[in-house]
C-alpha cells in the first residue's frame, strides 16, 4: 500500500560542487628532506574561482599510527619532508567555503634514509655542535643533528665521531668532553647518554677513546681507565663494566693514553692480546686478555732476543696509534722529553711482538715538532702534519719529503686515511673544509674533492 | 539489592612480576639504622566504599618472626573512596638477626567486609636478617671461593646483595662487580693490609 504527501516546506533542494581531484605528479618516493611537490588537476562539477576552496595537505604514517604533521594550506604541495624515513600518505583535502564540503584524495609517500651513506662530520659552529654529512654524490648537509633531534644540544666542546657495531646493535658515538651520546645508526636519532652505559657509571665522565675491538667486545677509555663491554652470549642486559685494575696492584692507579690498537683477539690460538694499550703514568704499553668472560690487563713478557724494545718501557709520551700496512701491525709515534720522535712497531700477532724501533728526527730533523701522524694502511709509511706542511715519512729508509702544503690561513683539524684516500678537515678562522685526497701507488697524494662551509671540524666517520 | 564483600588480594603496583615475596636485610644498611619499613600492596576487586575499611591479615605457620620484636603491622585499611592501600610494616633490627634469618608470611583472610580474593594472590612472604647468606648461585668462575668475609666485603662495597642472578644481578653486571671487587680489594688492602676471612684464607679474586 502507498500513499503521496503534498510537499509544503519552504526547503530547497539545492545541487552541489562535486570535485574531483586528479595528479600525475607526486613521485611516491623520496629521499629525506628532499622537497615533495605535488600539482594535482582540481575539476569542479560547478566551478567557482578556486580561491573559494579551501586546501589542507597532511601526512601521517602509512598504518595510521603516529602524529598527523600538517605541511601546507597552499593549492599545490612544495614542501621538504624532514619526517623519519618509513610509509606514509599524503592526504590532500579541498573544501568548498561556500557549502563546506570536503573532498579528498590520498598520495602513498616512501621517504628513504638520505644519510646512509657518506662522510658525517662533528663540527663546532661558534659553540653549537651539529653534524654536517657529504653525500655520495658530493651533496652536503648541514645541520643534520640539530634538525633530527632539535631541543637535545650535543655538549661542548666535542672530541669524537666513531661506529660502534656489536651483537648488542649499531651506533653512532659521540663524545664531548664531559659526555657522550649514541645515535641510532639508521635515522641519527639520539638514543641514549653515556651515564647510562654502564653498570656503575664512572663518577667523572670524561670519556677520550671508544674502540670497536669485534662484534662482541668494544671499549671506552674514560678519565684515562678502561672500561669493557662484552656483548652476547649471555642474556639480560649488558652494559660497560667498571673499570679494570691495572696489572701488578695499582689498581685505578694508571691513565691510558687515548689510543687502543686491536689485536687479533682471543681465540685465533695464536696470541691473547685482544687490545693494545699505551699507560702514561708506567709509559709502557700493556695488553688485554680474556675478554670472553673476565677481561684484565696483562704486562707483556720481557724482550727476547729478536725483540727491537721492551714493551713495558718505553719512556716517552705516545702521540699516534695507527693501524699499519699489515694486520694486526701498529705503527706507534713517541716523543721524548727534548721533542724528538720516535717509532715503535708492534706486530700483535707476532710471539715477539716488538718488532722495530727507530729514531725519527735524529735523521729527520724538519719533522721535529710534527703534531699528527697517519700510517699508510697499504706502505710502510707515515703522514706527518707539521704546521700548514704534510710530509711523508718513509719507515724502511728512515727518510722523509714534504708532498704537500694545505691552502695559507688554513690549519689542519683532523687528519685519517683509509686504503685509498686520505682526508684532511682545516678551518680557516671562519669556516671549516673537508678535502679527499687519492693516494697513489707510490703513498702521493692528489686532490680529489673539496668541501667548504662547515663550521670546525673536530672529528668525522663514514658512515657506510 | 544483594551487597557482595568486595575481594582483596595482594598486588605489587607494577602489574608486571607479580611479586610475592621480599628479601630484606639490614647488613647493607648503616649500623645506626634500627628500623626500616617495607610496604604491602592490597587491591580490591569491586566497588570502592564511602567508609574506612578494615582488612584481615594473618600469619602463616611459617612465620618465624615475632611480632613488636622483629615487625610490627599497621592496622590495614582500605580507606573510603580508595581501590588500594600500602601498608607499612615496621622492620626492627634485633640482634639475633644477626646469626638468623627470619619470616613473614602473611595472609590475607576474609571479614565482614572483604571476602579472599584470587587464590595465588593471598599469600606476601618477607624474610628479614641482618646477615649474609651464601646465594645458590655463587659464582666461583668470577668471584672465586665462597666464604662470608669476601661477600661481606662485596655488599658492604657495593651496597647491595645483588651479586648473583639468584640475588638479582644480571649476567653483564657480574663481569662487572668483579673489576669493581678487584679495584676495591686492592684499594682496601692499601690501608688495612691483606683481608683474611674466618678461614684464614686470603681474600682474593680470580684471574685467568
Amino acid at each position: 500500500m502507498a500513499s503521496c504527501v503534498k510537499d509544503d516546506s519552504t526547503h530547497d533542494l539545492e545541487t552541489l560542487n562535486q570535485i574531483e581531484i586528479n595528479d600525475t605528479t607526486a613521485t611516491g618516493v623520496i629521499l629525506q628532506f628532499d622537497t615533495l611537490t605535488i600539482v594535482p588537476e582540481i575539476e569542479q562539477s560547478i566551478p567557482v574561482p578556486e580561491d573559494e576552496l579551501l586546501y589542507a595537505w597532511t601526512l601521517r604514517a602509512e598504518d595510521g599510527y603516529g602524529d598527523l604533521v600538517f605541511l601546507d594550506s597552499s593549492r599545490n604541495l612544495h614542501k621538504p619532508i624532514g619526517v623519519l624515513p618509513g610509509d606514509y600518505t599524503v592526504t590532500y583535502r579541498v573544501t568548498v567555503k561556500s557549502t563546506g564540503v570536503m573532498f579528498m584524495k590520498l598520495f602513498p609517500l616512501k621517504v628513504i634514509n638520505r644519510f646512509s651513506l657518506g662522510w658525517l662530520l662533528l663540527e663546532d659552529n661558534s659553540g653549537t655542535g651539529d653534524i654536517s654529512i657529504v653525500l655520495p654524490n658530493d651533496t652536503v648537509v648541514n645541520h643534520i643533528y640539530s634538525e633530527l633531534n632539535p631541543g637535545e644540544p650535543l655538549n661542548m666542546p666535542l672530541k669524537e665521531i666513531g661506529i660502534t657495531d656489536t651483537y648488542a646493535g649499531k651506533y653512532i658515538n659521540i663524545f664531548s668532553e664531559n659526555q657522550g651520546i649514541r645515535l641510532d645508526y639508521d635515522v641519527l636519532l639520539k638514543d641514549s647518554e653515556m651515564k647510562d652505559w654502564f653498570w656503575e657509571a664512572p663518577t667523572n665522565l670524561h670519556p677520550e677513546k671508544f674502540t670497536r675491538l669485534s662484534s662482541s667486545l668494544a671499549n671506552i677509555i674514560n678519565n684515562g681507565l678502561l672500561h669493557i663491554y662484552v656483548a652476547g652470549g649471555f642474556p639480560g642486559d649488558v652494559k660497560y663494566m667498571n673499570a679494570l685494575p691495572f696489572p701488578g696492584g695499582k689498581g685505578a692507579d694508571y691513565a691510558l693514553a687515548p689510543f687502543i690498537g686491536i689485536g687479533p683477539g682471543p681465540y685465533d690460538g695464536k696470541t691473547s692480546y685482544t687490545g693494545l694499550y699505551y699507560d702514561t703514568k708506567t709509559k709502557g704499553f700493556l695488553y688485554l686478555t680474556g675478554a670472553s668472560l673476565i677481561p684484565q690487563f696483562q704486562f707483556f713478557n720481557a724482550p727476547t732476543a729478536s725483540g727491537a724494545f721492551n714493551m713495558n718501557e718505553i719512556g716517552k709520551e705516545l702521540l699516534s696509534m695507527d693501524l699499519a700496512y699489515k694486520a694486526n701491525m701498529y705503527n706507534n709515534v713517541f716523543k721524548d722529553e727534548n721533542g724528538e720522535l720516535f717509532l715503535y712497531q708492534v706486530e700483535l700477532a707476532n710471539s715477539e711482538p716488538a718488532t722495530l724501533m727507530q729514531n725519527i728526527t735524529a735523521v729527520n730533523p724538519s719533522l721535529k715538532g710534527a703534531t699528527m701522524f697517519a700510517s699508510s694502511v697499504l706502505l710502510p709509511q707515515v703522514y706527518c702534519v707539521k704546521g700548514q706542511d704534510i710530509y711523508l715519512y718513509e719507515i724502511p729508509s728512515n727518510t722523509s719529503t714534504p708532498i704537500l702544503s694545505i691552502a695559507a690561513g688554513e690549519t689542519i683539524t683532523k687528519l685519517k686515511i683509509n686504503s685509498t684516500s686520505m682526508q684532511v678537515a682545516t678551518w680557516d678562522g671562519a669556516q671549516g673544509h673537508f678535502y679527499i685526497y687519492d693516494i697513489d701507488a707510490y703513498g702521493k697524494l692528489s686532490l680529489s674533492k673539496e668541501f667548504s662551509g662547515f663550521g670546525k671540524i673536530v672529528d668525522f666517520v663514514y658512515k657506510g | 539489592m544483594f551487597d557482595e564483600p568486595a575481594g582483596i588480594y595482594f598486588y605489587d603496583g607494577t602489574n608486571v612480576v607479580d611479586k610475592d615475596s621480599v628479601d630484606y636485610s639490614f647488613i647493607i644498611k648503616p649500623d645506626t639504622l634500627v628500623q626500616d619499613t617495607v610496604y604491602l600492596y592490597l587491591r580490591i576487586s569491586g566497588e570502592a566504599s564511602d567508609v574506612d575499611r578494615a582488612v584481615n591479615i594473618g600469619f602463616t605457620g611459617k612465620t618465624t618472626a615475632i611480632e613488636g620484636k622483629h615487625f610490627t603491622l599497621t592496622p590495614p585499611v582500605i580507606k573510603a573512596g580508595e581501590y588500594d592501600a600500602e601498608v607499612p610494616v615496621y622492620l626492627h633490627r634485633t640482634e639475633d638477626m644477626q646469626d638468623s634469618t627470619f619470616v613473614i608470611q602473611f595472609e590475607i583472610k576474609d571479614n565482614e567486609v572483604f571476602r579472599q580474593g584470587p587464590t595465588d594472590r593471598l599469600l606476601y612472604k618477607i624474610t628479614v636478617t641482618d646477615q649474609l647468606i651464601k646465594p645458590s648461585d655463587w659464582q666461583t668462575l668470577f668471584y672465586g671461593s665462597y666464604s662470608k668475609v669476601k661477600h661481606q666485603f662485596m655488599v658492604s662495597r657495593l651496597g647491595t646483595t645483588a651479586i648473583t642472578i639468584s640475588t638479582g644481578a644480571q649476567f653483564s653486571q657480574i663481569m662487572s662487580i668483579l673489576q669493581k671487587m678487584r679495584v676495591e680489594l686492592l684499594n682496601y688492602e692499601k690501608e688495612n693490609g691483606p683481608l683474611f676471612d674466618e678461614n684464614g684464607d686470603r681474600v682474593t679474586f680470580p684471574t685467568l
